[in-house]
């Protein structure tokens, strides 16, 4: 394996550096190193400096294989496992240990507030960082489910644009839900 | 099995209840959903909550309810492709209604249960299967009258819908689904139609030829293993139907044995034992063995048990008698150990509804979509 060194500037021109292995997990950065475009340093005009440091550590967590984090994904099952002809319990119990590690990781990984959230978002979004993307939307996405409108609203500085009249209608509508709750 | 191709290209909220005029248009919106975040993005992050939370996620704001029922939406939330497995389940009041609710355990969640769409007319003594997304309510009695009505609730969409009728009407029929199909036998009298498949992708059922002597029999429970279908009986004995050459076999008498709320994990075939004991039936032995590390301490109160399988863990919900009338719900992972003993460990537990005294769980099915 190759471990030649990428340079990365930020958009307020801090310079970091990822191994060419790691900087694959980007779908964006692997085109620009297989383009051969490859001039020193790539600009992420889009990212800062605080967030790129972010990024690149799941890039090195997740360089180079995405297998795992497809697993994941799935709730730690692989489907394609039963049609496997040579499929080893062994190798099985050693994935799974690999998979729950992988979990724990992200799960630490994960421990940040909305702003860092919104911002590695983004980032994933512009480097295409499938497995990154994926685990910031579901974050997001869990910040909403299970949470009433005002919550929600609240929690994401959202302004309810409905006028008065229409916000009325809206809580009768509510009321006609929290209804299929009673048991008559 | 897990098509997530859209096979309905309307707007399912078009049916949803509305007092507030709606830009329909599917054009990108103007006003940002979540702000600071690009509306594709935050299109993702919505088309993830599962369907059953989006009529009340139409009450955020205006642009969320208009987006919530654009195609982009729809379009974005068939793309996703994540497999996600969820609990529903269908409570009967004894003699007067039903209602459906899917269950979203989560700790950070200040509930877990949400309302789920009723079926428009719900017969007594309907037959369930689920193939990926949908839900199949198959027959029950309407108005006395055995029926042969299919309702289907693509668990995507939140919706039931009419689906094509069985050949013949049935109550408290077994069903099961084998290679992406589903099968259903008795609760008929004897017929040419006692047992039937649908095939989704032909959208119509067909008679399966089917011994005299396996209709005479009467059948209370189903279980599909090894690819095959297992019918339980209460005294006469079950029988095994392969699907693959269309033959009819008699099941281990042992099998027979325990039937109430049986689901198949890991191959191995779950049963409550009707004294607070969960047994598990494992085909290759051909015998019941206790799940152990799962025992309850006051099996008397308990009134009804189901299980099923979301996702590789085991789902029991039982409803129970205390001061109140309330079901309860245990997320069991299930493992064998090197012996072959059966193990069980409580993921978490707790009471997750309260129910009128004359309540049972009439459905507890596992939907993947």
């Amino acid at each position: 394996m190759s471990s030649t060194k990428i340079f990365l500037k930020s958009s307020d021109d801090k310079t970091f550096e990822i191994d060419e292995t790691a900087a694959r997990a980007s779908e964006t950065l692997k085109n620009i190193i297989d383009g051969g475009c490859l001039d020193g340093v790539i600009p992420l005009p889009n990212v800062s400096s605080n967030i790129l440091p972010k990024v690149i550590e799941y890039c090195k967590k997740h360089g180079g294989d995405n297998g795992s984090s497809k697993k994941i994904a799935n709730g730690g099952v692989d489907k394609d496992k039963e049609i496997l002809p040579d499929y080893d319990e062994e190798e099985d119990k050693r994935e799974k240990v690999r998979v729950d590690e992988l979990k724990k990781w992200e799960e630490e990984y994960m421990d940040f507030d909305q702003q860092v959230l919104y911002d590695l978002m983004l980032a994933a979004n512009y480097l295409h960082i499938k497995g990154l993307l994926d685990l910031t939307v579901e974050k997001a996405a869990s910040m909403i489910r299970g949470r009433t409108p005002d919550q929600i609203r609240e929690n994401f500085n959202i302004n309810s644009d409905f006028t008065p009249e229409e916000e009325e209608e809206m809580i009768l509508i509510e009321d006609e839900w929290d209804d299929e709750w009673a048991f008559d | 099995m897990n098509d997530c191709s859209s096979s309905s290209s309307a707007s399912p909220f078009e049916s949803s209840p509305s007092a507030v005029a709606t830009d329909e248009s599917d054009s990108p919106h103007s006003s940002l959903l979540l702000p600071n975040l690009p509306d594709d993005i935050a299109l993702q992050c919505i088309a993830r909550v599962p369907p059953f939370y989006h009529n009340e996620l139409s009450l955020v704001s205006k642009s969320w309810l208009s987006m919530l029922r654009s195609t982009v939406f729809l379009s974005t939330c068939d793309r996703l492709n994540c497999s996600r497995h969820f609990l529903y389940f269908n409570v009967e009041i004894y003699g007067s209604s039903f209602k459906w609710f899917a269950l979203d355990h989560n700790p950070k969640n200040p509930r877990n249960l949400y309302p789920v769409p009723p079926i428009p007319s719900q017969p007594i003594g309907s037959t369930f299967a689920v193939l990926g997304p949908k839900i199949y309510a198959l027959g029950g009695l309407v108005n006395n009258t055995l029926s042969s009505a299919v309702w289907i609730f693509d668990s995507r969409f939140n919706r039931w819908e009419s689906g094509p009728k069985m050949h013949i009407g049935r109550k408290l029929a077994i069903a099961g689904v084998l290679n992406g199909k589903i099968y259903v036998m008795g609760g008929c009298g004897q017929s040419t139609n006692w047992a039937e498949v649908f095939d989704p992708v032909l959208g119509f059922w067909a008679p399966i030829p089917s011994p005299v002597e396996v209709t005479r029999r009467l059948f209370c429970a189903s279980a599909v293993m090894e690819e095959k279908f297992y019918a339980l009986a209460y005294y006469q004995g079950g029988v095994v139907f392969d699907p693959c050459d269309s033959s009819w076999r008699n099941a281990p008498t042992e099998l027979s044995l325990r039937w109430r709320g049986r689901v198949v994990v890991d191959g191995i075939l779950y049963c409550y034992d009707g004294f607070g004991k969960i047994k598990g039936f494992d085909l290759k032995e051909g015998k019941w063995k206790e799940l152990k590390g799962v025992q309850r301490d006051s099996p008397a109160f308990i009134v009804d048990v189901v299980m099923a399988n979301v996702g590789g863990r085991l789902f029991v919900l039982w409803v129970e008698n205390r001061n109140q009338t309330e079901i309860s719900c245990s997320e069991v992972e299930v493992s064998k150990d090197s012996n072959g003993g059966l193990w069980g460990s409580i993921v978490w537990s707790e009471v997750i509804l309260a129910v009128p005294v004359s309540s049972y769980i009439a459905a507890c099915l596992a939907v993947e979509f």
